[in-house]
């Protein structure tokens, strides 16, 4: 059963507004004739709005994640009321008397247990998936154009230098980025985007455009951002020419393969594809290491991201969700999980990258569950802790690969923090250092929290993310999770 | 060193995709390496695919040379990435130890971080900022680790500033105590740093003696005052030496006011005369002197005010304007002028602090000034005292003029009477709401402004939380709930009267209502008794909202009345219901207001139902 806390609420509120006046409603003693069925699972009453009459609010607990509902006009979901009524229960919900709910409410319920039942049942093995073979062919061939013109744009670019761009250049990017996108490959097409912004001179929250000018030179770290972007690009259309023709790079594995037509021709899986695939895994431990947001101004798209810790083999995986910022208003990113979470059934995307994506179901009936955190489970974290010579050893593998991000999340034993000059280091057992430092843009600075939280807890094991610094040409360190003392302590978001 | 070497041709990778491939082709950095490598190339595979890409890149020409270009750098990012080392501190030797930090934990979840992260540095899309911080430092939930880094920026951003300082960081206690220290500019502070001294004295308390010791010696004007104010509340005789100090040569106003303010907690005769002088001398000081004076433990502190007071009172005399011709005579009626606006003020300020020191003592003085000074202006500040004195003799005095006095007067006046107790407040104004003394002039205009402070008595009894003052104004008076009734059939205060037995808990209060309803045509605002009977839970209250149903038709509350009705569900209320609907219906026609009436009639069907 969903465990309602002021947690838990404040990750349901649509905003910090809504939460805000919700906690006023309780104060004020809006909230009315409150009452619970006997079962303690729905929660009814009556709120005093802004309206004439009182507005009737409820919550569900029967179907797992609280189903809140209010007769307010609010767009807003759950509503201040709804919100109101969540906290009156977490404060005083066993005193509400026991009553027989409204009879709206129960045929409400009765639905709502349909449509889930409904949901959860297994498919008919007997009704495969349609494939539309003429579509993908069509799109395939739209694809192998889009490449055809990228590379014929690379090349032209290369040839006469990148130190020569132009406004003319800023627009053919553009042009190029939407030519990539109609073709359904949005991680050119955002390449090529944000590679006109920084010609253009734009910060990442400017609005593009295709009237944009370029600018008189671009700073040493501009030029290395895109020498790797321009590359990148270059990588992207000869893996994709050639995923294209249903060839797998050199030595490449069946996951990178896999993984390519994701990043490069803008596959989007489903889990039934991936568990056919062979990316299925099950029984899994995990607990969330960090949580970070990433909200990306060229796109326009806001990333959430659980690094989880599988207990079982020490990997971390990420738990994502990703939204366009315009619903954002209307829909809630992925929510931290501050438990353990065991996950019957899910799927690992493909890839040989460090950090792989992980997925799951939530509908179906008990694949999840939560669970408070235990001692053992940081010490199982700090069991699955490395030193720093066996990190950077994994990241090397990983960088090799111009697709893949040039960093990821591991964990790190930390013998030792200090400081040198005005730069802070961990040091491992073997004396290897890591200079910790915020990368560029970090959503939050973590460094100086975690000056603090060192000083006062100790060392302990360090989740922390390795990145390559393309103009430094090394790699440095940003931590995210302190785990010392007995403490989880999260750096960031 | 090859390592060096392919770093080297990594950097050129680089550099000639921007020189471009017809240069990149001849480069001879390019080909140097290249040679320099060649010897490897049997020996490590990976180097023999470099030299073969700047071969293929060499030989290449035209677009092909771009190509190959492309595939070098492509090459030269794997080789990179194979290679990539650990930064190198830019300090080498021993590790030096962290400063010392206080434990404070994560306990923020992200959603939450969040909203505190957006709220302290200034993000757009978070509504009420100040309001949030607020919020969060009440609860608890501000002491978190992360919030440390931001919480001193937010000092300087006036939006949240307040709530910065008076929530937030003393709810973050002695974790950010160290910073705010180091982060402290004494001898060059601004105001920031003023509002800094503050937090660090709220948090370290005795600790933070020393620093304030100093900041008051060697700061900033801002940090002097700031500073004095706080180790006058931690460490009273300390600091008394110290403001005597500043309070008599500080070069700044400023200063020397908080210096003045400070004194309060002083009990030597020096600082008594120090806060005289500035009190009786300077109209700028005086409030702050003012402050001191009212708290200072000090035998002496009530005669000598009351001396002063009585020495200003002889030395006013009434107002007399000379005639001057000379310019010698106009300077010195403007400066006799000056002198005697200067003791007005002082007056008017003793009038309002020495009943505060001395209390009874000072009612023969202010008696006498008020009936025999000769200056009239002292009447009203002597009249305020008395009444803030509560005595009762100046009531009976002022109150047969009270309904020819300026409004300020009657609202001084009433504000006494019912604090002193409404028992006696009502002996004394209820003659006012006789029908001979509403015919009056001003009659019905003074009968508001006593029911507006009934109104007003009565919300502030409400709003008070300690348990002997929580008994109403009706509880401790029960003849206003007399007159309120018989108010009601007043058209002039009925609408007030209505009011304020709706707020009234005694059950006569409500009969008095449920009367009023039945007699519809002497009801001013029906909706309006409507809605205030609606908050009952008699059960006749019902009953007579749904009498009221044909006065309210037209208002905008009828939607809400029937809502009311099916709420209640009280089958008793079904047959006037009914008859309304049927006399609206025969009285306008069917077609009138077609969804009101469709409600009505869904109400009467639900009243009406089958209970069986």
């Amino acid at each position: 059963m969903f465990v309602v806390t002021e947690q838990s609420i404040a990750e349901m509120a649509p905003n910090d507004k809504a939460l805000l006046d919700a906690r006023g409603i309780v104060k004020n003693g809006a909230l009315r004739k409150l009452a619970r069925s006997e079962d303690g699972l729905l929660v009814f009453g009556l709120c005093q709005g802004s309206g004439s009459s009182p507005y009737q609010v409820s919550m569900d607990l029967a179907t797992g994640a609280p189903t809140v509902r209010c007769s307010c006009p609010s767009r807003q979901f759950p509503c201040k009321h709804g919100l109101g009524l969540m906290l009156a229960f977490v404060h005083r919900g066993q005193t509400f008397p026991v009553e027989e709910p409204p009879a709206d409410l129960l045929g409400k319920r009765a639905r709502m247990s349909a449509r889930v039942e409904k949901k959860a049942a297994p498919a008919p093995a007997d009704a495969p998936r349609k494939i539309d073979r003429s579509a993908q062919a069509k799109k395939a061939r739209e694809q192998s154009e889009a490449l055809d013109t990228l590379e014929q744009f690379i090349v032209d670019l290369v040839s006469a230098g990148l130190g020569g761009l132009t406004d003319k250049h800023v627009r053919a990017l553009v042009h190029q980025s939407k030519r990539m996108a109609d073709a359904d490959m949005k991680g050119a097409a955002a390449a090529l985007d944000r590679l006109a912004a920084i010609v253009a001179g734009e910060g990442d929250d400017e609005e593009g455009g295709a009237d944009r000018e370029a600018r008189r030179g671009l700073s040493e770290a501009q030029q290395t951002r895109v020498a790797a972007m321009i590359t990148q690009l270059w990588v992207t259309v000869r893996r994709g020419k050639r995923a294209l023709e249903g060839k797998a790079e050199d030595g490449a594995t069946k996951s990178e393969a896999d993984a390519e037509l994701e990043s490069i021709l803008g596959k989007r899986w489903l889990l039934p594809e991936l568990e056919e695939a062979g990316y299925g895994v099950a029984n899994r431990t995990l607990l969330e290491l960090a949580h970070e947001r990433v909200d990306d101004h060229v796109t326009e798209m806001a990333t959430a991201t659980g690094f989880m810790l599988d207990l079982d083999d020490g990997s971390i995986v990420r738990e994502m969700s990703m939204l366009p910022f315009r619903v954002l208003h209307f829909e809630k990113l992925r929510a931290s999980r501050s438990g353990v979470v065991t996950v019957q059934k899910a799927v690992l995307y493909p890839g040989e990258i460090l950090n792989r994506r992980i997925r799951w179901d939530e509908r179906l009936p008990d694949n999840v569950s939560e669970r408070p955190r235990s001692r053992a489970d940081v010490e199982a974290a700090h069991r699955h802790a490395r030193p720093l010579d066996a990190l950077l050893k994994a990241l090397r593998n990983q960088l090799k690969n111009p697709l893949y991000p040039p960093e990821a999340v591991l964990l790190l034993a930390v013998q030792r923090f200090g400081a040198l000059g005005d730069e802070l280091v961990a040091e491992d057992a073997a004396g290897a250092r890591l200079v910790l430092r915020d990368p560029d843009g970090a959503p939050l600075p973590t460094t100086s929290t975690l000056r603090r939280a060192a000083a006062a807890f100790g060392p302990g094991t360090l989740a922390v993310r390795l990145y390559f610094d393309p103009l430094a040409r090394a790699v440095y360190g940003q931590g995210l999770a302190l785990l010392a003392s007995g403490e989880h302590l999260r750096l960031g978001m | 060193m090859p390592k060096e070497t392919l770093k080297e041709l990594d950097r050129d990778a680089e550099r000639l995709l921007f020189a471009g491939s017809a240069l990149a082709r001849s480069d001879t950095d390019l080909l140097a390496r290249r040679d320099k490598l060649a010897p490897l190339a049997t020996k490590v595979p990976a180097i023999a695919k470099v030299i073969e890409q700047i071969d293929a890149l060499t030989r290449a020409s035209g677009k092909a040379a771009a190509t190959e270009l492309l595939g070098f750098e492509a090459l030269m990012a794997q080789v990179r990435g194979a290679q990539a080392a650990l930064a190198t501190p830019k300090e080498s030797g021993e590790l030096a130890p962290l400063p010392p930090a206080r434990r404070l934990g994560t306990p923020l979840s992200p959603s939450e971080l969040g909203a505190l992260v957006g709220a302290l540095t200034g993000d757009t899309t978070i509504r009420y900022r100040a309001a949030l911080i607020r919020d969060f430092a009440t609860r608890g939930l501000a002491r978190d680790l992360r919030i440390l880094p931001l919480a001193l920026p937010a000092l300087a951003d006036k939006a949240v500033s307040s709530a910065v300082e008076e929530a937030l960081l003393p709810a973050l206690g002695k974790a950010i105590a160290p910073e705010l220290v180091a982060s402290l500019d004494i001898p060059q502070g601004k105001a920031i740093d003023a509002r800094k001294i503050g937090v660090i004295a709220r948090i370290l308390g005795d600790e933070a003696k020393d620093l304030l010791r100093e900041a008051v010696q060697n700061g900033s004007a801002e940090v002097r005052a700031a500073a004095i104010t706080q180790l006058a509340k931690i460490d009273p005789e300390a600091a008394e030496p110290l403001a005597l100090g500043l309070a008599q040569r500080d070069r700044s106003t400023e200063v020397r006011k908080m210096a003045l303010a400070a004194l309060g907690t002083a009990q030597t005769s020096e600082a008594l005369e120090v806060l005289l002088d500035a009190y009786e001398k300077s109209n700028d000081l005086r409030p702050f002197a003012s402050t001191a004076l009212e708290e200072i433990q000090h035998p002496q502190v009530g005669v000598r005010l009351v001396s002063l007071l009585v020495g200003a009172l002889a030395a006013l005399g009434p107002l007399k304007i000379k005639r001057a011709a000379t310019r010698e005579e106009k300077d010195a009626a403007a400066k006799a002028q000056k002198e005697r606006e200067d003791l007005v003020t002082l007056l008017a300020a003793l009038f309002d602090l020495v009943p505060r020191r001395v209390g009874a003592e000072m009612i023969p003085i202010a008696l006498e000034a008020y009936r025999n000074h000769k200056a009239r202006e002292v009447k009203p500040f002597a009249l305020q005292a008395l009444l803030a004195l509560g005595h009762e003799e100046t009531f009976d005095e002022v109150s047969a003029s009270i309904r020819e006095a300026a409004p300020e007067v009657q609202d001084e006046l009433l504000h006494a009477l019912f604090k002193l107790d409404p028992a006696r407040a009502f002996d004394r104004l209820a003659t006012f709401f006789e029908p001979s003394g509403l015919r009056m002039k001003g009659g019905t205009v003074l009968a508001v402004r006593i029911l507006e402070r009934v109104e007003a008595h009565h919300l502030e009894v409400e709003e008070t939380d300690t348990a002997p003052a929580r008994a109403s104004i009706f509880a401790r008076e029960p003849r206003w709930i007399e007159l309120l009734i018989d108010l009601l059939y007043d058209d002039d205060l009925q609408d007030r009267a209505i009011r304020l037995l709706a707020s009234a808990e005694a059950p006569r209060a409500l009969d008095a209502l449920l009367k009023l309803a039945s007699r519809i045509g002497q009801v001013q605002h029906p909706a309006a008794l409507a809605n205030l009977l609606r908050s009952r839970s008699d059960p006749r209250a019902a009953l007579a909202v749904a009498d009221l149903l044909d006065a309210i038709e037209g208002s905008t509350d009828l939607s809400s009345t029937l809502e009311y009705l099916v709420q209640t569900d009280d089958p008793a209320t079904a047959p006037a219901l009914r008859r309304w609907l049927e006399g609206l219906q025969k009285k306008r026609g069917k077609r009138y207001a077609a969804a009101l009436v469709k409600k009505a009639e869904h109400a009467l069907s639900f009243l009406e139902r089958d209970r069986k």
